[in-house]
Order: C-alpha cells, then sequence, then structure tokens
C-alpha cells in the first residue's frame, strides 16, 4: 500500500515536471513566430542596401549618434594626429 | 496525447518562426544611415591606382557617429579595405582617401578643404552650403530622410570619379 502511494506521488511529479517542460517550450516557440516590434536595420543590414533604398529609409525624429569626447576612439577606431582639436 | 499536442505546437510555431520574416522598421539612428552612405560614396568613387589595399575614412574632428562609424572598419571597397580613424589635426588628414567632416559650429570645413587641395581626398560634410564651400558630397537630412548634393568640380580637382550613378541620386550636382 505505501509503495502504491510513493509510486503515484513519482508519477504525478514527472507529470507535473514534463507539463513545465513542454509549457515552456510552446512558450519559447510562440515567441520566436511572432517577430513584435519591427526593429531599425542594423549597419551591417543597411550596408548590404542599394544607395537607393538607402535614400527611401527615415531617420528616427531623436536621432544623434552617440558622442565620443574628441581625441578618445570608440572601439576600432585610431585617433591618428595630435591634441590639436579643430 | 497532451504531450504530443505540445509537440505539434511546438513544430507549427517554429515552421512560422522560419518562415515569417523579422519586420524591419524603416526609422533608425540618423549617423547609422549616414554611416551607410559614407561607405556607398566610397564604393561609387573611382581610387586612383595609386592609393594602397587600405581605405583611410578619418572623421576629423567632433565625431558624431560615435561607435556606429566602427561598423565600415574592415569592409571591402572593391580590392581595397576600410579603416577607420578619428582625425585632430589637418596634417594628418593627408593619408586619409576619405575625410568627413562633421557639422561644428567652429566651422571646420574651408580650413580642411585649403589643407587638402589637390590631394586625391573625397571630403564629405554633412552642414548647409558645404558643397559650395569646395566639399566634394554633402549630407543633408530632408523630411527625415538623407539626401546628397555633389561637387563634380571638387571631386575632379581631387583626381577622383564619382560614378554616374551617384550623380544621378544626387538632389544637386555642382559641376
Amino acid at each position: 500500500m505505501t509503495t502504491r502511494t510513493h509510486r503515484t506521488e513519482n508519477c504525478r511529479g514527472v507529470d507535473a515536471r514534463s507539463r513545465r517542460k513542454d509549457l515552456l517550450a510552446v512558450g519559447f516557440a510562440l515567441a520566436l513566430a511572432f517577430p513584435g516590434a519591427a526593429h531599425p536595420y542594423t549597419l551591417v543590414q543597411l550596408l548590404a542596401l542599394p544607395i537607393e533604398r538607402l535614400l527611401e529609409l527615415k531617420i528616427t525624429s531623436a536621432s544623434a549618434g552617440q558622442l565620443v569626447p574628441r581625441g578618445l576612439p570608440a572601439r576600432a577606431g585610431q585617433v591618428i594626429g595630435g591634441d590639436h582639436a579643430p | 496525447m497532451r504531450r504530443s499536442a505540445s509537440l505539434l505546437a511546438l513544430f507549427v510555431a517554429t515552421a512560422l518562426a522560419s518562415f515569417s520574416p523579422r519586420a524591419l522598421s524603416d526609422e533608425l539612428p540618423e549617423y547609422r544611415l549616414k554611416a551607410a552612405f559614407l561607405y556607398n560614396f566610397a564604393l561609387f568613387t573611382d581610387w586612383p591606382s595609386d592609393v594602397g589595399p587600405t581605405l583611410n575614412l578619418c572623421i576629423y574632428g567632433h565625431d558624431p557617429f560615435g561607435p556606429e562609424i566602427d561598423g565600415l572598419e574592415g569592409k571591402a571597397v572593391g580590392d581595397r579595405h576600410i579603416a577607420v580613424h578619428r582625425s585632430t589635426t589637418l596634417e594628418s588628414l593627408r593619408v586619409c582617401q576619405v575625410v568627413f567632416v562633421a557639422a561644428s559650429p567652429a566651422g571646420g570645413l574651408p580650413r580642411v578643404i585649403a589643407s587638402l587641395r589637390d590631394a586625391a581626398v573625397l571630403t564629405v560634410a554633412d552642414s548647409p552650403g558645404a558643397v559650395d564651400q569646395g566639399a566634394a558630397l554633402n549630407m543633408s537630412v530632408v523630411n527625415g530622410r538623407i539626401t546628397f548634393e555633389a561637387n563634380l568640380e571638387a571631386a575632379r580637382s581631387a583626381k577622383l570619379n564619382l560614378s554616374s550613378k551617384l550623380l544621378r541620386l544626387a538632389t544637386k550636382v555642382r559641376q
């Protein structure tokens, strides 16, 4: 009797775990299936576009490149020249 | 039964995900788009044969691109590859093939133009009237879109040929 009770509880535990896994899998797949909000082109994507298409794209109203302090390279760029900023 | 139903849902959703293109917005940061234009300007320019395997793209003075411009590092322009530099002196611009001068209250463009006179350098600006001041190309924002003007005379004196396609797409070509 005790063994049977243990077995039933074990089965319930396995059932609950596999249900959670299934729900997670379905949730993940649905999240993949719906693209959600549109996101802007990356630079790599822009470079692959013909120039005619670039002329059609709009800039965001609050657009401004991130400013880098004078003389400070941002990642790969090198600074050439001295300290005499224009 | 329940398990096979969720497996089916997973399969259907994955199939949908594979075939539905991710939506791309037509709105994007100004200087990301301008960086793409800079690349195209280099692409649509005939470079003299004495230019080596590296095409030096220099941002003079104020850098409005930030990290965006570094995405051009190593990109191919024909047989050449772009190297991005931030330049702070006029003398250092002599090693550049493309010089971008951002709009600045200091008005650095005339000095850049004067210092690069007759050098094989494509000068690109994004300030009103830059083409009239001698820049070969100038970008503007009109109705939220980037447009550009060309100065054929400036390009010729730099011994550079701008492609007919580029000139056709320019809003104004100064002869």
